[in-house]
């Protein structure tokens, strides 16, 4: 073995620490707060303590989203029923203009007032 | 002796007892490993209470007594390395001041160590680490390169650099002979 290697092994021996070593890991330990928990720690064991709290939890949320989901089906319901009514009112009132027009020029082709260019003949 | 998978299984339930022996048996190469970086007994001793503490909150996820050797050589030696960085450590007791280590094998020539150690403690916090992890716990490179997070080559390198570094001035002093 190299004499350095030798020097620094004797050099970098292991050390026995000052008297009483143990105990004061011990009281340190003893020192320490019942409970020191981080963020995490909480978060964990809050998860640990209470599934019956989480599962009620995820009952409302199924719940709530079931709610949310019912109440857009029937908007969507009632827009897609206005959008029908819409479409029959116009249908209507297309047909009503239609004969309306028709019932015009019956009155007037009796009458006499429709332009010659409606009846064939010369206006007098 | 080593410490049975039992100590360290009951040391987890909360067996004090258990603890206790888990720190007798390993407190002296925790202390050693921050003694030898840091250079004040007082903050080796401290740091190496708060490894103890650490390893108390972690008992459950060691699994062997190879495993709590590992865990804390790695964590004194990760902790060594921070409070070196953030306090730049210097020595602040004098040789005389040493906790006398519990049978020494061999004679130190007290001039040598001296000036060994305070050519290791020139050098930066990771190459002093590893210094110490291959010298104190005779750990070979690749231990060193797992324990201190640090690929194999690099370890090699910096303890070559640093063996290389610290001959050429003992040579110069001409305390060693060559």
């Amino acid at each position: 073995m190299n004499p350095l290697d030798e020097e620094l092994k004797k050099t970098f021996r292991r050390l026995a620490p000052p008297h009483g070593f143990e105990e004061r890991v011990l009281a340190k330990i003893s020192a320490q707060p019942v409970s020191r928990q981080g963020l995490w720690e909480k978060m964990a064991a809050a998860v640990r303590i209470s599934h019956l709290r989480w599962a009620a939890v995820g009952l409302m949320a199924v719940l709530f989203i079931s709610l949310g989901v019912a109440e857009y089906l029937r908007q969507k319901r009632i827009e897609e029923e206005g959008k029908a009514a819409k479409t029959q009112v116009m249908l209507a009132l297309q047909i009503a203009s239609s004969k309306l027009n028709y019932a015009q020029r019956a009155v007037l082709a009796r009458t006499n007032y429709l332009p010659e260019a409606e009846t064939g003949k010369p206006h007098p | 002796m080593d410490l049975s998978q039992q100590t360290i299984s009951e040391a987890a339930k909360g067996d004090q007892l258990a603890f206790t022996e888990i720190v007798r048996h390993h407190k002296s190469m925790v202390y050693s490993l921050a003694y030898h970086s840091l250079r004040d007994s007082g903050q080796a001793e401290e740091l190496a209470q708060e490894v103890f503490l650490q390893l108390f909150r972690n008992l459950k996820k060691i699994d062997s007594p190879a495993h709590l050797t590992f865990w804390l050589r790695r964590v004194t030696s990760h902790r060594c390395i921070d409070w070196s960085r953030r306090q730049r450590v210097r020595p602040q007791v004098s040789l005389e001041e040493l906790p006398d280590p519990p049978a020494p094998e061999s004679q130190v020539d007290p001039l040598l160590a001296r000036r060994l150690r305070e050519l290791v403690d020139s050098l930066p916090e990771k190459p002093r680490m590893i210094i110490t992890l291959r010298f104190q716990e005779d750990l070979q490179l690749g231990e060193i390169a797992e324990i201190l997070d640090m690929p194999l080559n690099t370890v090699k390198s910096y303890l070559q650099r640093s063996l290389a570094k610290l001959e050429e001035k003992l040579t110069a002093l001409e305390r060693l002979p060559v």
